[in-house]
């Protein structure tokens, strides 16, 4: 039974949404060049960086999924909230990587590559960088509908109608003002989505105490539900791969990236990186305590959900009041926006930045190459519609997550790592990087589709697969640079 | 033990959270208006 309220609930979500979308188309018009569209002109200081970065990677997969890990491991699956904070604060503290990237003054890490490995392995990086990125973007929209439809307590039937209008508002400002629009939007979005998440997770820590919570927890998965090295529930091959990803997603995930480059200096970069990292704790921690409430609700009253992944929604709207429910559920509106906004114009400024660069050369006209931009935001809008919503996924949510992110982080931070401290590094490398990269996690999904090869992917399983990924993306760089030293002794890049 | 340390981390979690969006949401606003002050006098230029 859903505490939805159509007229009071509905009312707090239409106020957001309208507000959201006057402000950004509002600020269309200060939007005079490429700098402008995509980086803001690069005058964002530290408080806006932390909304926007925190806005930006907060949405609703985010919420549905780390809810699912709380309900699945208890406090065990908040592990890659800690690797994600630690990585984030140390790399905000020393630069690494970040400081010459942002030193450098470019719009994509595609365009960092150039100066040190030439043209061809900027075009690849970007390539990669779109596919992964597209692809681990397509099935966002698909777990938004289905968060929104079941709190809205609506049939599934309405999912793609009110997919398509909120990606609609989305793609209309975005396309309109572009980082600028993102960040105005972040930043009311960031407020929203913080005042919803912080006032249903004190209810709900009131309304379940504390102790009834970690009883239950430790009743169903012992120990192990709040230590993730305790028996193989959690696993450390899992563990392992968390840490590469944080790594690795700190350092060249591009709407993360993205912050730093636009930042108005290097310190202030940095400086974003340190104060946001705590949120990468809050991202796991919060929704994974109401996912430990979700498991401890339904297990009481003995109705289970049959997909652990929509317990949260069915949760919520069960044990929040009228009111509440419409702040939280602006405030998930607002994160998937955020989300969704800034995903859109990071694709599409490393398609315009580093694949169509051959074509345009950087000659083209200020208003050409934001009209062009635009174009590419749209279509990205285009594809997400199609993909996400008229073609629902196959298979597990997860291994395709894991898929894809890996096609382009093993890659992308073996490259950047070597472009900042190796000096001997060549193209050799880099492009025996990307196709290491790509060619392992690609294998290991065609496997998993295969019969005669299905039970050997499986013994493999996702996490050990995607973590040699990550370890012979750096063997193959080293191989190929030695390769290129040996038979070209003279000439290196 | 293990139960304290994540009632300790949880609470400081929320706390920090409950902080940080207070005054993002009070120096933000302030941080937005000086950069769009700053492009709308780009405009006018």
């Amino acid at each position: 039974m859903s505490n939805f309220n159509w007229f009071l609930d509905g009312s707090i979500i239409l106020i957001y949404i309208i507000g959201t979308l006057l402000a950004g188309i509002m600020v269309r018009k200060m939007i005079r060049g490429v700098d402008d569209y995509l980086l803001a002109g690069r005058k964002v200081d530290i408080y806006l960086g932390i909304a926007s970065l925190a806005a930006t990677e907060f949405g609703i997969v985010t919420c549905m999924a780390n809810a699912e890990l709380g309900y699945k491991y208890g406090f065990a699956g908040t592990t890659p909230g800690v690797t994600l904070f630690i990585a984030m604060f140390i790399i905000g503290k020393t630069g690494f990587c970040i400081k010459p990237l942002r030193d450098r003054g470019v719009i994509t890490i595609p365009e960092f590559f150039e100066s040190k490995f030439g043209k061809n392995v900027r075009w690849a990086s970007g390539v990669v960088i779109v596919l992964g990125g597209l692809l681990n973007m397509g099935v966002f929209l698909r777990m938004g509908g289905d968060f929104l439809t079941n709190v809205f307590g609506l049939p599934p039937g309405y999912l793609e109608v009110m997919m398509t209008i909120i990606l609609l508002i989305v793609a209309i400002y975005t396309i309109l003002g572009g980082m600028l629009s993102v960040l105005v939007t972040d930043y009311m979005q960031f407020v929203v989505m913080s005042a919803g998440l912080l006032f249903a997770t004190i209810l709900i820590f009131f309304k379940f105490d504390w102790s009834s919570l970690v009883a239950h927890l430790s009743d169903h998965y012992g120990r192990a539900a709040f230590n993730p090295f305790e028996g193989n529930a959690y696993g450390i091959d899992r563990i392992i791969l968390d840490i590469f990803v944080a790594v690795a997603s700190i350092l060249t995930w591009q709407t993360m990236i993205t912050r730093v480059l636009a930042a108005k200096d290097t310190r202030t970069g940095q400086k974003i990186y340190q104060a946001t990292s705590p949120f990468f704790l809050v991202r796991f921690i919060v929704p994974a305590f109401l996912g430990i409430g979700a498991f401890y609700y339904f297990s009481q009253t003995g109705q289970l959900p049959e997909k652990e992944i929509l317990a949260l929604p069915s949760f919520l709207t069960i044990v929040l009041p009228t009111g509440i429910l419409g702040i939280l559920i602006a405030g998930m509106l607002a994160a998937d926006m955020s989300t969704n906004s800034s995903y859109m114009l990071a694709w599409s400024s490393v398609i315009y930045n580093d694949i169509m660069e051959p074509i345009h050369k950087r000659k083209w006209s200020e208003k050409k190459a934001i009209f062009t931009n635009r174009v590419l935001v749209a279509s990205i809008g285009l594809f997400l519609l199609v993909y996400g919503l008229w073609y629902p996924l196959k298979g597990d949510l997860w291994v395709y997550l894991q898929v894809t992110a890996t096609i382009y982080l093993s890659s992308m931070t073996t490259i950047l790592i070597a472009a900042c401290y190796w000096d001997r590094a060549n193209n050799w490398g880099a492009i025996g990087a990307i196709i290491v990269g790509c060619f392992i996690p690609i294998s290991f999904l065609i496997m998993q589709e295969i019969d005669s090869t299905k039970d050997l992917a499986n013994t493999i399983g996702p996490y050990k697969s995607a973590v040699a990924a990550y370890v012979l993306t750096g063997i193959a760089m080293v191989v190929g640079t030695l390769l290129k030293e040996s038979l070209h002794p003279i000439k290196t890049n | 033990m293990l139960i304290t340390f994540w009632l300790i981390v949880f609470s400081l979690t929320i706390i920090w959270y409950l902080v940080v969006t207070i005054l993002v949401a009070w120096k933000g606003f302030g941080s937005l208006r000086t950069m769009l002050n700053e492009f709308k006098n780009n405009e006018q230029e």
